[in-house]
């Protein structure tokens, strides 16, 4: 049985659903993890080595990250943080890239390989589409979101000059006060509570929307490929090139439309934490 | 004093750290449910971003912020050169426009002076060369004259003078000096009187 017989018998959630490669004391270490560990590497390798003598006039691979890096920081970024483009611009690169790099490196037939070359298969895939990664990194946006909003309201506070504890307490006070639309008047008094509820409730569904949008899109694309890849074997009486040719044919054509959407994924994410950072650093907008 | 974004990354990294141990306290892993959250996958993710977030922020994103920075610094500061350079290029153009312009004026006034001093002067020369040549005329004539005179006087003298002598010979008397002067001064008195009438 050739591996890709292995790959196209197997379940299609088979390939994006987590495997434990080993047990990490009383915790178990996955395929999903250890993509997180490769991309992270990956950056590590990649960016520090760009910005070793950064040119006033980029050349070459430069160039391309670059491009994308720009693009982030003045159509994504600036248009919802302004001025404070550049205080939040390390973080959201890395948030783009992190996502892009693990989303491209589920598409590379890697997990092939290892099935070929260590005779085990499930050791690599595609981090972002689990759910608990994606998790992960809506929780740091969510606690980004809301550190910089009480962080904005501090130094408020600070600049009418309040001493650091005092604009500590009522920064954090005035940035959930804040939260809430305000209304002149009885009714915005009568109003408060529920609007604060639905606020509260508002900002624990943005990080949710932001996990759940990224992990299904990315689980999605991988589950359609293995489902082609499984119809297969099941059509094998039509003949080989009646299987191989729409197969091969629509796993490249959703092949393009996954590295769009590994693309558009990170970028989606990035641009509704910018966007919820901004509202969060500029409660009047 | 404001808080810088590194203080702010410390600030999420240590929450989200926290976040993290406590999610890895939780043992639940490895579930065939796409939907489930495991807090320990959850909590490594939080982990690798946190540390990825300040290794990359401290060698590699603010280093290349920084030099995308200094090119829109320079970028802007060479615009606003350029622009400062052509309003002054501009401003020095039209002065010397108006420089040519005056100067122009200024070579016109100056030819059509010249013209009209050497207008004048030929007039002058010419009228000068005419009052000259006028009197050099008349003093030419005023010799002329005097010249004439002076040789119709002599011819005058000549012929009384051989008229007297004519006549003195024709007498045969010979005439002393003082009344040959004075028959001499008597036929140039006739003489001049017949040319009068």
């Amino acid at each position: 049985m050739s591996w890709m017989t292995l790959i196209a018998a197997a379940d299609p959630m088979e390939h994006v659903l987590p495997h434990k490669l080993f047990d990490l004391g009383p915790l178990a270490f996955t395929n999903h993890m250890l993509m997180l560990v490769v991309s992270g590497v990956l950056m590590l390798l990649v960016f520090p080595a760009i910005a070793r003598g950064y040119p006033l006039v980029p050349t070459g691979t430069r160039n391309l990250f670059e491009a994308i890096m720009q693009f982030i920081r003045t159509e994504v970024a600036y248009p919802a943080l302004h001025h404070h483009t550049d205080r939040f611009i390390p973080f959201l690169w890395t948030l783009f890239f992190f996502i892009l790099f693990n989303n491209l490196l589920g598409m590379v037939p890697l997990d092939p390989l290892a099935l070929l070359v260590f005779g085990k298969g499930h050791v690599m895939g595609t981090a972002t589409a689990g759910l608990s990664v994606t998790a992960g990194l809506a929780a740091v946006a969510f606690v980004m979101i809301h550190v910089s909003g009480i962080i904005e309201q501090y130094h408020h506070q600070r600049h009418h000059g309040r001493d650091p504890i005092t604009a500590s307490a009522l920064g954090f006070v005035m940035y959930w006060y804040n939260f809430v639309p305000h209304i002149p008047g009885f009714i915005g008094v009568l109003l408060f509570l529920p609007l604060l509820v639905l606020e509260l409730i508002g900002a624990a569904v943005k990080p949710f929307a932001l996990a759940v949008r990224l992990f299904a899109n990315m689980m999605a694309g991988h589950i359609v490929l293995a489902s082609l890849l499984v119809l297969a074997p099941a059509l094998r009486h039509l003949g080989d090139w009646a299987i191989a040719v729409p197969t091969i044919l629509g796993c490249a054509a959703l092949g393009c439309l996954e590295l769009f959407v590994a693309f558009l994924q990170a970028y989606i994410f990035t641009f509704l934490t910018c966007m919820f950072i901004g509202a969060a650093v500029s409660p009047e907008h | 004093m404001t808080l810088s974004s590194r203080k702010l990354f410390s600030v999420t990294a240590t929450i989200c750290a926290l976040a993290g141990s406590a999610l890895a306290a939780e043992p639940e892993h490895g579930s065939g449910d796409p939907v489930q959250v495991d807090l320990w996958q959850a909590g490594f993710t939080v982990a690798v971003f946190v540390v990825l977030v300040l290794v990359l922020s401290r060698f590699a994103f603010r280093p290349i912020l920084a030099a995308l920075q200094k090119r829109e610094d320079f970028i802007r500061d060479s615009l606003e050169q350029a622009k400062r350079d052509r309003e002054e290029s501009e401003r020095k153009l039209k002065e010397y426009t108006d420089k040519i312009i005056a100067a122009r004026a200024e070579a016109t006034a100056i030819v059509e002076e010249g013209r009209r001093d050497a207008e004048a002067l030929r007039r002058k020369i010419e009228e000068d060369g005419k009052a000259e040549a006028k009197a050099i005329l008349e003093r030419a004539r005023r010799e002329i004259q005097i010249a004439t005179d002076t040789a119709v006087k002599e011819l005058y003298t000549l012929s009384a003078k051989l008229a007297t002598d004519i006549a003195g010979k024709i007498i045969q008397k010979e005439l002393n000096p003082r009344e040959h002067e004075r028959l001499i001064e008597e036929s140039l008195g006739e003489l001049e009187e017949a040319a009068r009438r």
